[in-house]
């Protein structure tokens, strides 16, 4: 009998048990070295889209928020006029994000953890297209797979 | 000696076919936590970094500007442009959620067996939001953290009648 229940326990464990990790990561990594060549005042939009690429969005001095689009804003052209109006780009927004997720189940007992986290870089420009500010924001490194924090 | 070998066999091979299953769709979906009228499941997710207090203790009205919040916090999450304001809006966010989901299995004294689903849920959200001036200089601060939206309740959800 005893053997049975422990036979039983085994089955139970067996069939009702795993663990997983798994990370996602979107976008590529931003790069503090490239970063670092930003100057404010000096560094023109040409020249942040070669050092970074293209931004995730371009925020437009209307307010606008746009997805790159044919080059629009992306260092090539990045005065627009529409209206009457001349529009420039204010700002580019880079992102990166790491999210990691860790489980485990337990025969009837489970926990799923998700932790995501952001590089973020903004860059502002003036209506010449030369940058005025950056901000960065390098935490996605700090995701963790444990579910109670990093 | 045949039952044991067979036994931790079992067990390892098993465990490894769940967690290699697992990675492919969060497969404690497919769980007996999950999918039997008992278990308990916690399901925990954040989103961002939360924004110190003290660094936020920084930024003065009327004093601090836009280079010394980028400074001092980072980049925000997003971006908003009021043009009727003439202000920027910097959002930065920090979101939590835990979900507790309790399916305990009650025998009733009219015969039968009563499996209830409790669910559980705790959110939160931080935002930081600033506002400036086309000029840079900071208007405004605005610190906001929504209270934990409490527990849905419990729920009868199957009766089993043998």
């Amino acid at each position: 009998m005893r053997r049975i229940t422990l036979a039983l326990c085994g089955v139970a464990l067996a069939c009702g048990s795993g663990c997983f990790l798994q990370k996602d990561r979107t976008r590529v990594p931003l790069c503090p070295a490239a970063i670092g060549e930003i100057e404010p005042g000096a560094t023109t939009i040409a020249d942040v889209a070669r050092l970074l690429g293209s931004p995730n969005e371009i925020i437009w001095s209307n307010g606008v928020t746009a997805p790159l689009d044919a080059g629009i804003g992306a260092g090539i052209i990045n005065t627009y006029v529409t209206g009457g109006e001349k529009l420039f780009v204010r700002a580019y927004h880079y992102r990166y994000a790491i999210t990691k997720t860790s489980g485990f189940t337990l025969i009837v007992f489970s926990m799923v953890s998700h932790d995501t986290k952001y590089d973020d870089l903004f860059v502002f420009f003036d209506d010449a297209g030369r940058v005025t500010n950056v901000g960065a924001s390098l935490d996605a490194a700090q995701a963790s797979y444990s579910p109670f924090g990093s | 000696m045949l039952l044991r070998t067979t036994l931790s066999g079992a067990l390892l091979a098993s465990t490894g076919c769940v967690s290699f299953f697992s990675l492919y769709d969060h497969g404690v979906n497919r769980s007996l936590a999950y999918r039997s009228p008992i278990g308990i499941r916690v399901d925990i997710t954040r989103h961002g970094t939360p924004v110190a207090a003290e660094k936020l203790a920084c930024l003065v009205p009327g004093t601090s500007d836009l280079a010394g919040a980028l400074a001092v916090l980072g980049a925000p999450h997003r971006l908003r442009r009021t043009p009727d304001e003439e202000a920027l809006e910097y959002y930065y966010v920090y979101d939590r959620e835990t979900r507790l989901l309790v399916k305990p299995l009650f025998f009733m004294s009219q015969g039968g067996m009563a499996s209830y689903n409790y669910r559980g849920s705790e959110t939160g959200t931080d935002v930081v939001a600033l506002v400036f001036d086309h000029g840079g200089r900071l208007l405004r601060k605005e610190f906001r953290s929504s209270t934990p939206d409490g527990s849905t309740g419990a729920m009868l959800e199957n009766v089993f009648v043998p």
